[in-house]
Formats: structure tokens, C-alpha cells, sequence
């Protein structure tokens, strides 16, 4: 199973994950590390819900729960919430909003 | 420039909830309508701003606005900050709430220090709101490798501090560019140093 660890800019993250198998929680079954396209790797062993904890080192964290059926079968990773172009447009509101706020009240009234 | 829940010790986050509640409580009493309207719309310009992400050495950055929360709304920021971390960890996945009070507390210096620099330090409004953009991000970014440090944390205190100080020096220009528009634009939003 291959799991790519992006920034929500979909940046690659250099990272440490730590799985997690679905029988031991305490103690993790592997380390990896992403490679320079995010990516890391590792063959689980037994279906079950397993556990993926992704760490930067500089304060960045996920954890992650990828149930794996009898045949291997991974869920999708999750999308970051706010798409950029939504993001854009909240901030263009904004701007507007705050210019306006800023401005109002000036003008040719005196 | 936050921290994500599981980092650091659980009886710290809690100590620190504790002091921002404590903290948000002291600097919210007695707030005017027309003083929350306008640590609102900060908060909400702070927030959305937030959303706009840069990479430094691969790494997603964002400004804060810690400076210009300070040098518009005085010991009010607080709020404005607290309100922006909260919506933040909720809807952006930037840090986590259990780690919420550390994140507050973290930039909640930064606030605080954007406001004291425009107060005290001397000379003109663009260097002032420069410092206190600075110090604003960077303050908040001293802590936190301090705190990963004391945590055994992470790539170390001067690999933290030095991405950190990066965005704390665009963050000082953005906030002496605002600054400038709004001393053009409005100049009564400001406060002058003496008030």
C-alpha cells in the first residue's frame, strides 16, 4: 500500500509515518520515511482498520485510519476542505468588504 | 506556525487553554458594539488572509496579521486571534483544538508584541508597523521552537526558528504596506502611538 503525504498546497511533505496495525496500537508495526514526491510505502499484513500518524518535525501532524478488506482494498485519502478557488473568492469578498469599510464615508459630500 | 494536536505534553495544552481563557476573558471585558464589529471583521480578514498559503523551503506559510490584529485593536487582538485559531483548526485543519491554547497563547505574544512596538518604539509609522509585523510573527515563532525543543521535539530550534523568520520578515512588509494604506485611505482607524 502506497500513501502520499501532501500539504494542503499540494506540496510533498518530507515526513516520518508511523503505522499502526489494526491488532497493535501501542506499538508501531513501521517507520517510514516519504521519498521527495511524498511518497511512502509498506505491505500490511492483516485486514482491519490500520493507523497512519504523518509527521513533519516542524509541528505539521495527521493521523490517519485506512480501513484494508480481505483483498487490500484502501479508502481515498480526504481533500482538504476549502478548494483554492473558494479560498480566492473569499478573499476577493473580503477585499472588497474591507475597502469598502475603509472608504466609506469619503467622497464629494462636502 | 501552529501546533497540531499530539505534539506536545496534554498537561500543557491544558495549562495552556487555562491561560488564553483566562487571557481572553481579561482582554474581552467590557468590549463595545462597535469595538466587537470591528474585532470581527479583523478576525474575519485575519482568518480569510490565512487561507492563502505561500511555500518557504516547501513548506506551506501564510501571514497571520499578528502585528496589524496588535496595532488596530490594542489588547482587544486577543479575541480577534482566539476566533481565527478556533475557525482555523476547525475548518482549515491548522492546528487542532486540543492544542488550540497553546496556538493562542503562541501568537497571542505576537499580537500583543505588533501593539506594544507600535506604541513605544520611536520614529515613523512604516518602520513601527514593520517592527510590529515582525515581531508579531516572529515572537509567536521563537516560542514555538522553544516549546518543541522542551518537548524533544522535531528538527530542532534553529531549523524551526530560521523558516519561521522568513515569514517573519514578509509579514513585517505586508504589515508596513496596510499600514500605509490605511494611513492614506483612513488614517483615524490607526491609533496613534501616544493612545
Amino acid at each position: 500500500m502506497t500513501v502520499q503525504c501532501l500539504y494542503s498546497n499540494d506540496e510533498p511533505a518530507d515526513a516520518e509515518v508511523q503505522v499502526y496495525s489494526p491488532d497493535a496500537a501501542d506499538e508501531a508495526f513501521q517507520t517510514l520515511r516519504t521519498d521527495p514526491s511524498g511518497l511512502a510505502s509498506f505491505v500490511p499484513n492483516r485486514a482491519g482498520t490500520w493507523l497512519l500518524v504523518v509527521d513533519d518535525g516542524l509541528g505539521h501532524r495527521v493521523v490517519h485510519e485506512i480501513p484494508v478488506d480481505v483483498d487490500g482494498g484502501p479508502t481515498l485519502p480526504t481533500e482538504p476542505p476549502w478548494s483554492p478557488s473558494f479560498r480566492f473568492l473569499g478573499a476577493a469578498v473580503l477585499v472588497v468588504a474591507l475597502a469598502a469599510w475603509v472608504l466609506r464615508g469619503r467622497g464629494p459630500r462636502e | 506556525m501552529h501546533v497540531a494536536d499530539g505534539i506536545l505534553p496534554v498537561t500543557g495544552c491544558v495549562a495552556a487553554h487555562i491561560a488564553s481563557s483566562a487571557c481572553l476573558f481579561v482582554t474581552s471585558r467590557n468590549v463595545q458594539v462597535a469595538e466587537a464589529s470591528k474585532v470581527g471583521l479583523a478576525a474575519a480578514a485575519a482568518f480569510v488572509v490565512s487561507t492563502i498559503q505561500f511555500p518557504v523551503a516547501g513548506l506551506p506559510a501564510h501571514f497571520g496579521l499578528f502585528g496589524l490584529l496588535g496595532i488596530l485593536l490594542g489588547k482587544r487582538a486577543f479575541a480577534a486571534l482566539y476566533a481565527c485559531l478556533l475557525f482555523q483548526s476547525l475548518l482549515l485543519q491548522h492546528g487542532g483544538l486540543v492544542s488550540l491554547g497553546v496556538n493562542a497563547m503562541n501568537m497571542g505574544v505576537g499580537v500583543w508584541a505588533g501593539w506594544l512596538a507600535w506604541r513605544l518604539l520611536p520614529g515613523r509609522i512604516g518602520w513601527r508597523a514593520a517592527a510590529a509585523g515582525f515581531l508579531g510573527a516572529a515572537l509567536p515563532a521563537l516560542l514555538l521552537a522553544w516549546e518543541f525543543e522542551l518537548s524533544d521535539y522535531g528538527r530542532g530550534f534553529y531549523v524551526v526558528a530560521s523558516l519561521y523568520a522568513v515569514v517573519a520578515v514578509l509579514e513585517g512588509a505586508l504589515t508596513a504596506l496596510a499600514v500605509g494604506f490605511l494611513q492614506r485611505a483612513k488614517p483615524e482607524i490607526l491609533p496613534s502611538a501616544a493612545g
